[in-house]
């Protein structure tokens, strides 16, 4: 029963990460451009945070004599140039204002700390070709671990590997990291990684190989569960991750998962896509499936997702955004979830960000009908 | 156009001072030269550049090929003043084309020929990214919307509410340049919803109930990507007639929504060449109800 309420207050709690595959509307098709993780999310390179500083966060706010150049030599840790090749060091805060049950007598504001770490890179050999990424941060208590008298206040850390790139081409990594499955969008909440779970905690270790060829580009991962955990809740399996490049611009993808605890057996697949429409504005669709069959007396579940991420740049450093996803948790069961989310996300200046999201849940159900739920976050996102 | 026609054009636009107005009277000048001071040069050069001859610049006088930049920088800067795509800019623009190919033919000032002709593509450009088209398209959204009413009994109200999704094909039009776009959207309505109490102590419940209708939008548009991506907002009238089944207790009554109501709505698009994804988010005016929409279409 503990286990089971750890589980779902690592499932509940909304935290989020920082990768960002709608850059492909900025001409960057591989998380690899920016991360040392070449599926994206965790620690940026050094190219990374400079793209972050000239092409992502708004110029507005800088004095009018600097240069571009000016400005990417700030992006290092601290606002400094690197002054050696081989140690980064990077630290980030992400925070949040979420009001729940907007418009009910039950609505309820709340501030989260979402993510408090600092991340160690060590890289070696031409071309970075050896890394050791390491982050380790404040784990922030969810609502229902509080709730539930599960006050675990300490470090965790949700990634730490070693990557070698064999050639430009190959790269092997191994250690804790996020399964390779799926577009890696920024909102753990979404249907699409709450579904084959792949949220905020889900980490793994596992070893995984990442190539790129011809306009293909694509991962194995291998994985054992993670090592911190307990041995029974551990998922252990394999995950597959490849997409092509499609009329110059664009991604198709396909993603494959298999794995299983003492307690159940996933398959997890699904379609996604990425289109680059140019000046920042994107789409990412996703849709796939997860059956989950119970290795205990709970009954074996099979569900559906969808995802459709829109973006617009008005003008640099403001995107529009929208979150439509669609659930259907059970497919016995009649009901579906239609989760539509506007959003405005702001990079008023490099190493800062600021996010709306509105989230309005309608279920469809043909024996019920209910009022949509409403909830409104208000993110802040600081790295240095 | 033919070059002949062009030349009487120009040669007209000369005796009745038509390019006072932009080139000034040294243009005036420039052009009568042209036509008639060097008329055997000026025949070689509307051979080769019609034709697509070679021309020797050393076969011309320097004061010759003066003047013909002077009747090209003439024409680049009626051009560059020019601020929209006018009869008179249409006319001019394929005149100084001529006269750009005869001194690249002649290899005459090259560097401020390729730097002028630089500066007027780009002008080109931005004038017809300002000029307004009207488009034709057609599309088809899904679209859910709520819809409240009351069951009205002897001793007490209970709220009812619908919650539905329907189709709507339909045709638009829009007025619209690289930047702006100003846009009218029809579409029918063909709908289901499921209805049930939100509140009371009566139970009703219906399922599939049928709901038809239309829409008629208005909306405006920032276009934000050279691709096409658009976001702006959209006034949309929203009419629907779906009959809920009153209960068998004559004592029970339902009052409904009125059929027509008003909604107001962000929307984004993002183009495809002629093809299309639009989706669509917005309030229903006076009334507790989100409308969202996510629509495909094409420009006919």
């Amino acid at each position: 029963m503990t286990r089971m309420i750890i589980l779902i207050a690592m499932f509940l709690a909304p935290l989020h990460a920082r990768a960002y595959p709608q850059f492909i509307g900025h001409g960057y098709p591989s998380c690899m451009n920016c991360h040392y993780n070449p599926m994206g999310n965790g620690p940026l390179t050094d190219y990374g945070r400079a793209v972050g500083a000239d092409g992502i966060a708004s110029g507005a706010l800088y004095p009018k004599s600097w240069s571009e150049e000016k400005v990417a030599s700030l992006s290092g840790f601290l606002f400094r140039t690197p002054v050696q090749k081989h140690v980064r060091v990077q630290a980030n805060y992400r925070g949040m204002e979420m009001i729940s049950s907007v418009g009910t007598p039950s609505e309820r504001w709340s501030w989260i700390h979402m993510q408090a770490g600092g991340q160690l890179i060590l890289k070696f050999l031409e071309n970075d070709r050896l890394t050791f990424v390491g982050e380790i941060g404040y784990n922030p208590n969810s609502s229902s671990a509080r709730a539930t008298g599960q006050d675990k206040r300490k470090l965790r850390t949700r990634e730490h590997y070693v990557g070698y790139r064999i050639k430009p081409e190959v790269g092997v990594y191994a250690g804790l990291m996020d399964k390779a499955y799926g577009i890696r969008v920024a909102e753990h909440i979404a249907y699409s990684r709450i579904l084959p779970e792949l949220t905020q905690n889900d980490q793994t270790h596992g070893v995984m190989v990442h190539g790129l060829l011809d306009g293909w580009e694509g991962a194995l991962h291998g994985f054992v569960g993670n090592l911190l955990q307990p041995r029974d809740l551990r998922q252990v399996g394999a995950s597959a991750q490849i997409e092509r490049q499609i009329f110059n611009d664009h991604r198709l993808g396909f993603s494959l998962m298999s794995s299983k605890n003492d307690y159940v057996k996933m398959l997890s697949y699904s379609l996604h896509s990425r289109l680059s429409l140019s000046d920042g504005s994107a789409l990412l669709i996703e849709a796939g499936q997860t059956e989950k069959i119970s290795l205990g007396s709970r009954g074996d579940r099979i569900g559906r997702y969808a995802l459709l991420q829109t973006y617009t740049r008005p003008i640099r450093g403001l995107y529009f955004f929208t979150n439509i996803e669609y659930l259907k948790s059970d497919l016995s069961n009649d009901a579906t979830t239609v989760r539509w989310g506007p959003g405005i996300q702001y990079f008023p200046v490099q190493k800062l960000e600021l996010r709306t999201d509105l989230y309005q849940t309608r279920t469809f159900n043909p024996n019920a009908s209910t009022q949509d739920g409403w909830t409104i976050l208000f993110q802040t996102n600081v790295w240095l | 156009m033919k070059w002949g026609a062009l030349f009487t054009l120009m040669t007209l636009q000369y005796l009745l001072g038509g390019t006072s107005a932009f080139g000034g009277e040294s243009l005036n000048e420039a052009i009568k030269s042209f036509n008639k001071g060097h008329s055997i040069e000026t025949a070689k050069i509307k051979k080769a550049v019609n034709q697509g001859g070679e021309l020797q610049g050393s076969e011309f006088s320097k004061d010759y090929k003066e003047l013909l930049y002077s009747i090209y920088a003439g024409y680049a800067s009626r051009l560059e003043n020019a601020q929209k795509m006018d009869s008179a800019f249409i006319r001019d623009t394929p005149l100084f084309e001529f006269f750009k190919k005869a001194l690249e033919k002649l290899e005459y000032r090259e560097d401020e020929v390729d730097a002028t002709s630089d500066r007027i593509r780009i002008h080109l450009v931005q004038l017809e990214e300002k000029r307004y088209r009207i488009k034709w398209r057609t599309s088809v959204h899904y679209l859910s919307w709520q819809s409240q009413a009351s069951l009205i009994g002897p001793f007490e109200t209970t709220n009812l509410l619908s919650t539905n999704l329907g189709v709507c094909p339909g045709i638009g039009a829009s007025l619209e340049n690289r930047y702006w776009s100003l846009s009218l959207d029809l579409n029918g309505l063909y709908g289901s919803g499921g209805v049930s109490a939100v509140q009371g102590i009566v139970e009703y419940q219906q399922s599939q109930v049928p709901a038809i209708g239309g829409r008629l939008a208005v909306g405006g548009g920032r276009i934000v990507s050279s691709s096409g991506s658009e976001l702006g907002l959209r006034a949309s009238a929203l009419y629907v007639r779906q009959t809920l089944s009153r209960p068998s207790d004559t004592q029970y009554s339902i009052e409904q929504n009125k059929t027509l109501s008003f909604t107001a709505s962000i929307f984004s698009r993002w183009r495809f060449n002629r093809f299309y994804i639009e989706t669509d988010f917005g309030r229903t005016i006076a009334r507790p109800s989100t409308l969202w929409s996510l629509g495909f279409g094409a420009i006919l």
